[in-house]
């Protein structure tokens, strides 16, 4: 507390309080006396100084912890809300509150929190029982891509290093023998053999699982030789497809979109939205996680958006049918062509007595060849 | 016959400070620190008058404050324009 020392000699008050063990500070001479401070206690026993000295004192300020408690002495909420939170931030500190993963290239973040959280270690679990080796261990044996992990807990925080495995890129030679056989029926347009000995020649048309390269070739002098044969053969060949799309076609149409809240505190979800669930729906979620000076929180909230569909009957023209048909054929030579070209389409779409149906077909050009092991005694 | 100190080089001793002898330690003008202080005999912010042993320090200068006081030293602060001596 800070108070005022009025009267002629201040500084004799000054030396009998330093004398008595009193201590004074911040001093500071003003035109009106001295101002100096010192702790409440002191100042209860100050008073036979301040007579024999001569002066009298004036509480000008008081400030600290001793005035503010007893300004709120009588509400006992305050003093009760600071010994709840004291005895939460003991108890909430012996729990993992966040995850943190590092490292992590090519296997996928969630399933790993998920193999985590199998393993026992998950967001609000409590730090005292954990197997961090044992977790770690489960861990490895489930992702093979893992070649090295260390789960590092600093305070409610877990921070998982991850190292992948670094893939041995596959050698262009093996110690396999290998024939080349033809994938599909077609006509040979061009071979390129790095190794093996041609078994047909272009031009001529051959049909799947046809001998293209074999891996035995005889040398000169007659030794018979097996190699891992390898070679590019590049041919023409036909797909035929066929899709049918009926007249009345039933769709789901879009209806209204919903939005539902959910708070995640600690180890509780408190709803604070609700959105009415019809069959049939879609939804996706997302979840907004609190953090302060880049550390998260165990407070986030989540959002779930939902839409709902009317299931509804149309009936479609040629046009609206062609369209259909159109992008099913598309749809399949995206995912069973991927690696021949298309060079002529020839499609027609026919009436049938339920809808449309499309007959198409596809001259392609292609690698067909395809490696078969060949096992060879050598004994 | 009191005994001579044969150690002529020798000037500084720890005992100094533990000893009810005046010591002061300037830093600059704008610091000083007094031990061994008896009582503070006048206290202004012009002057400070401050007891030791048998005689009377003086500081003066401008905008002096009493940083900190103890029964045996004390730290004066701001601008010290002389230090002096009288009975």
């Amino acid at each position: 507390m800070t108070f005022k020392i009025i009267g002629r000699f201040p500084e004799r008050f000054i030396n009998l309080s330093i004398k008595n063990g009193i201590g004074i500070f911040d001093a500071k001479p003003e035109t009106q006396g001295l101002f100096a401070s010192m702790i409440i206690s002191d100042y209860k026993i100050i008073r036979p100084i301040a007579k024999r000295s001569g002066v009298r004192l004036k509480i000008v300020k008081r400030r600290g912890l001793p005035f503010i408690l007893h300004r709120f002495r009588h509400r006992w909420g305050i003093g009760l809300g600071i010994l709840l939170f004291l005895i939460l931030s003991l108890v909430l500190q012996n729990f993992v509150w966040s995850i943190e993963l590092n490292g992590v290239k090519t296997i996928s973040e969630t399933q790993l929190i998920d193999s985590l959280s199998e393993s026992g270690f998950f967001v609000g679990k409590f730090k005292g029982n954990l197997d961090l080796h044992k977790i770690e261990r489960e861990t490895q044996l489930e992702f093979s891509e893992i070649g090295w992990m260390s789960i590092n807990l600093m305070g409610t925080h877990a921070e998982i290093e991850i190292k992948e495995k670094a893939l041995v890129p596959e050698s262009e030679y093996s110690d396999s023998i290998n024939n080349i056989k033809a994938l599909r029926d077609g006509i040979i347009l061009s071979q390129n053999i790095s190794r093996g000995t041609a078994e047909t020649s272009v031009g001529s048309a051959v049909s799947e699982g046809q001998l293209l390269v074999s891996g035995m070739y005889e040398n000169a002098l007659g030794e018979v030789h097996f190699v891992d044969a390898d070679a590019e053969v590049i041919a023409s060949t036909i797909y035929e497809f066929t899709a049918s799309c009926d007249e009345a076609r039933i769709s789901f149409m879009p209806q209204e979109k919903a939005k539902r809240s959910e708070l995640n505190l600690l180890w509780f979800k408190v709803p604070l939205s609700f959105a009415p669930q019809s069959s049939p729906f879609s939804s996706y979620s997302e979840t907004l996680t609190l953090f302060l000076y880049d550390t998260p929180v165990p407070v986030s909230l989540c959002n779930e958006y939902l839409c709902s569909y009317l299931q509804v009957e149309t009936k479609i023209n040629e046009t609206t049918a062609k369209s259909i048909l159109d992008t099913e054929l598309a749809l399949y030579k995206l995912f069973n062509l991927k690696n021949a070209i298309s060079i002529t389409d020839e499609t027609e779409i026919i009436k049938t007595p339920t809808g449309y149906k499309l007959n198409a077909k596809l001259v392609c050009t292609e690698d067909i060849a395809v490696k078969e092991n060949l096992i060879v005694n050598l004994e | 016959m009191p005994k001579e100190n044969k150690k002529e080089g020798f000037k500084f001793s720890p005992m100094d400070f533990l000893s009810k002898k005046c010591h002061i330690e300037l830093d600059g003008n704008t610091s000083a620190v007094l031990e061994g202080s008896k009582g503070v005999l006048e206290y202004s912010t012009e002057c400070i008058r401050v007891l030791v042993e048998s005689y009377v320090v003086s500081f003066n200068g401008s905008s002096l404050t009493l940083k900190c006081i103890s029964p045996t030293a004390l730290t004066i602060e701001g601008s010290i324009l002389s230090i002096s001596f009288s009975d």
